[in-house]
């Protein structure tokens, strides 16, 4: 369950940033930016608590 | 960075505030990175990137400025007080206490509590404006001190009841929540920039082919420097530097943060400020300059400096969150360092109340868009005021012993006061306070030498002062320390 939380964190950190590259290189719209970026963002803070935050190992 | 093990859910958790913090407490790197790339990646960035622009700055000046800046901050830290806080692992405030004796630790405590209430007040302020964008009612512009409407009246109290509640539960859950949405966050500020830059672009019909190109857009669309705008000050390559290492100078050279790396393990994590300082600092300070900078190139009578709007055009609902986010995490570790600092005061309080209770405070504080609207000369207020303590420390810590005197005076001595750490704090104060009135010097830049003048007088002080009093013998607690 953990690893299937860490992996779509992972997608969902690409998705934060990914559209905006898209958008500088002119292959995306803003709206469909904005439309991913909320997505992403969604899926960060759902799964992120799942695997995130255990005791530090140093 | 608590040790909750000991401790009943939901209660306020030993978080060793009059006591060295023990090995089985301490932290790993990891903790730090995600601590500070949480906490210097802010809301307050989208004012301070924003309020460069503002000030006129120019493209070489602001990137390179930045570059430097930040990395003395970053030094700062690094060589001046993570050394000390992993030798003598004691909050600032207990530290503070053993040097300069209860009275004058009250004092700076309260200063301390005040100026971070008031910073914490312009975070709640900044997430405020996102919850604006939502509802709609009128927010404040660049030159307003005061509340314009009810509206905003009401979401600051709503964001700032919610930061106090979340602080109030202690170091560990607030530092759980900053580390779930730090990477996040920073990849957004990442998003600002890249989505501002291609609105230039299309703004201006640029076309990039080069390195050369960029540079060109930058120097001459972005940061075109030349006067600031009206009621602001112009900014040079030598503001950006300075205010860059002195923005957080009280938690560095003012050694406030000897409270946060009394946890770590080594000293050389101090290193760990790097995410916060340029992945936060610089690359969020320039993506924000560039959502600003985009907003006058459209409509230069548009002036107002508000994040909430910025990151909604910029990157929709979850530009929006970013901010509430990002204006809340960043809230929550200064509201508890505000906290600490008013329970130095009353000790016997529980940190829970007293963090709930500043953590309203700051709320209240949070509805004048004053401090917010001014960021650039509070943040060089805020360090200046306490950076002489840190002198103070620094030099009990490594000079006073060389000379032959006695650090931790005021425990030794069983006075209240110490009167050259008083001196040395007040006098710099007053030093600084008539450099700048006189326009010999801007607050940007006189905290350097101010540094050197409450080291050299503390320690010219302490010889002169110290020989009229004899110390006591040594308490157990001293040389647990």
């Amino acid at each position: 369950m953990k690893t299937v939380a860490q992996i779509i964190s992972w997608i969902a950190l690409l998705g934060t940033l990914a559209p905006a590259i898209a958008y500088l290189a002119g292959s995306l719209s803003l709206d469909a930016v904005k439309t991913w970026m909320l997505v992403s963002t969604i899926l960060w803070f759902v799964t992120v608590p799942i695997w995130m935050g255990r005791p530090d190992q140093g | 960075m608590a040790d909750e093990t000991t401790s009943a859910p939901n209660e306020p958790v030993n978080e060793y505030e009059r006591e060295p913090v023990p090995e089985r407490a301490r932290l790993g790197f990891k903790s730090f990175i995600g601590q500070y790339a949480g906490e210097h990646t802010a809301g307050t960035e989208l004012m301070i990137g924003p309020l460069f622009v503002a000030s006129g700055v120019a493209a070489f000046d602001l990137v390179i400025g930045l570059l430097i800046g930040n990395l003395l901050a970053v030094l700062s830290w690094t060589f001046l007080t993570a050394p000390i806080a992993t030798k003598a692992r004691m909050t600032l405030y207990f530290q503070l206490e053993k040097i300069c004796g209860r009275k004058l630790v009250t004092l700076y405590n309260l200063a301390n509590g005040v100026m971070f209430c008031f910073l914490a007040g312009s975070m709640i302020t900044v997430s405020a404006t996102a919850v604006g964008v939502w509802f709609h009612f009128p927010m404040p512009g660049l030159n307003d001190l005061y509340p314009n409407s009810l509206g905003w009246v009401l979401a600051v109290l709503a964001v700032g009841t919610m930061v106090a509640v979340v602080a109030a539960y202690g170091y560990t859950f607030v530092a759980r929540i900053a580390n779930y949405a730090a990477p996040w966050m920073t990849l957004v500020f990442f998003a600002f920039g890249l989505v501002g830059l291609r609105e230039f672009l299309n703004a201006t019909g640029t076309t990039i082919n080069s390195a050369g190109d960029f540079w060109h857009l930058c120097q001459t669309a972005i940061w075109k420097g030349g006067a600031p705008l009206p009621g602001q000050v112009k900014f040079t390559f030598w503001h950006v530097m300075f205010f860059s290492w002195f923005c957080n100078m009280a938690m560095h050279v003012g050694m406030s943060d000897l409270s946060v790396f009394r946890y770590a393990k080594k000293s050389w994590y101090g290193l760990a400020t790097s995410s916060g300082m340029f992945l936060g600092h610089y690359f969020a300070w320039i993506a924000a300059s560039i959502l600003y900078a985009l907003q006058l190139h459209r409509d230069a009578a548009n002036t107002d400096v508000l994040p909430g709007p910025l990151a909604y055009n910029a990157a929709g609902v979850a530009g929006l969150i970013c901010v509430i986010i990002a204006g809340w995490t960043t809230a929550n570790p200064t509201i508890y360092r505000a906290g600490l600092a008013f329970q130095a005061i009353f000790p016997k309080s529980s940190r829970y109340k007293v963090t709930l209770i500043t953590g309203l405070i700051v709320a209240a504080f949070g509805m004048f868009p004053a401090v917010a609207m001014k960021l650039l000369g509070f943040v060089a207020l805020y360090g200046l005021i306490l950076m002489p303590m840190g002198a103070v420390i620094f030099v009990d810590f490594y000079l006073i012993p060389k000379f032959g005197l006695t650090p931790y005076y005021a425990e030794k001595s069983g006075t209240s006061i110490n009167w050259a750490a008083a001196i040395a704090w007040f006098a710099t104060l007053g030093i600084a306070t008539w450099l700048v009135q006189t326009g010999r010097t801007q607050i940007f830049f006189v905290s350097l030498p101010g540094w050197f003048i409450a080291a050299a007088l503390y320690l010219v002080v302490s010889k002169l002062y110290q020989q009229k009093l004899s110390p006591r013998p040594a308490t157990a607690a001293s040389l647990a320390s």
